[in-house]
């Protein structure tokens, strides 16, 4: 077994654990936590991947960004009243359906992806992404999609603003 | 060398999970959290494809940027509208959100 | 032998760091104690208490190690190693000079900034398990400042990396036959400030606050606990200030002496500059903290930016216009700001 596919094993063992963490804890700040971490080791699958740049980029999102601003929001509402989980339930009646639901989706994912016969590069998976080519890629090709995205995020800031702020 | 199924397979479980959590979960922000897990795993799977299909025009990477710039969007505003909904109904429990108008 | 090589230049980098921060600390005993008109350690180890930093790191090593009944145990025990592992890792981005470096990221800015913002979330961590009001109240102020301040950091860094057109750090020193210094300098301010901001120093220091929250988010830490989070913070100076020196100050470029000398000299001169403000500034208010962070240093990041990027767009030869353009709206912020605050 080489290097790569036992890394491969170990970093989808705790994703995958950390994921079902986070779905079936019950508390939630716990979630929260557990959120990161998973976060982060997909993080270092995508340098698995030898994507450098899209793993500094997680971190930094996840590890910035997300996790404080969801801190912000559960201390800010009335989720859970004691951190032993005690208290306001965070599930609701449907866990069957939607185990079954989930585990229907899967089978059919599976039943229709294991069989495909992907076209995979011959120099794949070894070649290092390289940040400048990338850019150069994005501000060629993918201009308009850029300039959408910018539009995006500031209508979803001044959204944020609209939304939080106190009417008086 | 990894095949490229086992990130395909691993990333449908992932978003197996996700599904799960949205729809058994009652608190709006451990939805969230779930609906993140869903986007990361439509991520891993655009970067596995992006390695192992056309590594040379990096077009996953730039798919996951953008995805991740509109993840990080809505979960701003997810965070907002739960912040809104908490003040004026005093709960985060999206069942008992249930009347569009208060 | 081969293999036991890199083991053995990480833990030369590593002791390296550590006596250098134990010598930080001293320096801080003594700048501090000079500036409130005191001699600082005076007695440990005979020659002007060289040997009370050490002393404070064996009492850390010998106190007990408590955990509060009402903490939650597991993260608890967790938080100081999510702050101090990855501050540690940063090391290895760091070049000294263009022969002394552990590894040349291509994208090594970016794991660096990274990197340090897990050391909020290891308060937020650390203050929310302590199952303590005041710490509770320490980590909320962290969280808010992450928020805050991440942005105006790496928007300053930002008309570097334009500048240089590489994320490499090695890349952008050797880019800079003149220092960035002069022709960013409002972006070097806006770093040096988000840079004191991003290592919850004083005037910053509002997650910790003493006179306020009692210690914010470490107040039920202790023994090696409470150390690792103090050794934390110093590694992350060790690696913001050589940022500095990187992107700002020309790295180890320099007449006559050798390169690595003149990184340590402005090293030094950036570690001076922090020792100072922390003494000399007073502690900001939570609400000042905001204003500074969003009304003037994130507008000042971006108006950095788009002068720079226009001027490398529109501009040939573009240094002197952008070093000169730069200063000039530089003083008239300043003067503009002196006039308002009147």
């Amino acid at each position: 077994m080489s290097g790569q596919l036992l890394a491969f094993w170990a970093l989808s063992f705790v994703i995958l654990s950390g994921a079902l963490y986070i779905v079936m804890t019950k508390n939630i700040m716990h979630a929260v936590f557990m959120h990161l971490l998973t976060m982060s080791m997909i993080a270092a699958v995508y340098g698995l991947l030898h994507a450098d740049f899209m793993a500094a980029m997680q971190v930094l999102i996840y590890a910035g960004a997300v996790t404080a601003m969801v801190v912000f929001a559960l201390m800010l509402t009335k989720s859970q009243s004691r951190p032993d989980g005690a208290g306001i339930a965070v599930d609701n009646q449907q866990r069957g359906a939607s185990f079954l639901t989930a585990a229907g989706f899967l089978a059919v994912v599976i039943y229709v992806l294991v069989p495909q016969k992907w076209a995979v590069h011959e120099a794949a998976p070894v070649v290092k992404s390289d940040v400048a080519a990338m850019g150069a890629i994005i501000f060629k090709s993918y201009i308009l999609p850029f300039e959408v995205i910018s539009v995006i995020l500031l209508a979803a800031l001044i959204g944020v603003i609209v939304l939080a702020r106190k009417e008086d | 060398m990894v095949p490229l199924q086992y990130y395909i397979i691993m990333s449908a479980i992932l978003f197996t999970i996700g599904i799960y959590g949205v729809l058994a979960r009652r608190n709006a922000i451990l939805v969230l959290l779930s609906v993140e897990i869903m986007f990361n795993a439509v991520n891993i799977n655009f970067m596995a494809f992006s390695a192992y299909i056309t590594p040379a025009t990096m077009v996953g990477q730039i798919y996951t940027i953008f995805a991740v710039a509109s993840g990080a969007a809505e979960i701003g505003i997810g965070l907002a509208i739960i912040l809104l909904i908490y003040r004026g109904r005093e709960t985060v429990n999206v069942d008992e959100v249930n009347m569009l108008k208060w | 032998m081969a293999i036991a090589l890199p083991f053995l230049i990480a833990l030369a980098l590593v002791i390296f760091v550590l006596s250098n921060i134990v010598f930080f600390m001293w320096a801080e005993f003594k700048i501090s104690g000079r500036v409130a008109d005191r001699f600082g350690p005076m007695e440990t180890g005979r020659w002007h208490g060289w040997a009370q930093p050490l002393a404070d790191i064996l009492k850390f090593l010998n106190k007990e190690d408590i955990i509060p009944a009402n903490a939650d145990k597991l993260i608890f025990r967790v938080a100081p190693f999510v702050g101090f592992i990855p501050v540690v890792m940063v090391l290895a981005a760091i070049p000294y000079t263009n022969k002394i470096f552990v590894r040349d990221f291509d994208i090594a800015v970016f794991f660096v900034i990274a990197l340090s913002s897990f050391t909020f979330v290891s308060m937020v961590m650390g203050g929310w398990a302590s199952g303590n009001k005041y710490s509770l109240l320490g980590a909320f102020r962290a969280a808010g400042m992450l928020l805050s301040y991440e942005l105006p950091l790496g928007l300053a860094i930002a008309g570097v990396v334009m500048l240089s057109a590489t994320l490499s750090l090695i890349g952008i020193v050797q880019q800079q036959t003149v220092w960035n210094i002069v022709l960013q300098p409002i972006g070097f301010l806006v770093f040096m400030v988000a840079m004191q901001a991003e290592l919850q120093r004083s005037p910053f220091d509002l997650a910790v606050a003493e006179s306020e929250l009692v210690a914010g988010y470490s107040v039920e830490y202790s023994g090696m606990r409470y150390a690792m989070f103090q050794l934390g913070e110093f590694f992350g100076l060790w690696a913001l200030a050589s940022m500095a020196v990187l992107l700002f100050l020309g790295g180890w470029h320099g007449p006559y002496l050798p390169g690595i000398v003149w990184f340590f000299i402005k090293f030094y001169g950036i570690f001076l500059f922090l020792a100072f403000s922390r003494v000399s500034v007073p502690r900001v208010r939570p609400d000042q903290l905001m204003d500074l962070g969003w009304k003037i240093l994130l507008p000042s990041a971006l108006v950095n930016i788009v002068i720079t990027a226009t001027l490398i767009v529109l501009v040939p030869h573009y240094q002197v216009p952008l070093a000169v353009s730069e200063f000039v709206i530089l003083i008239a912020a300043l003067y503009l700001m002196r006039r308002v605050l009147k």
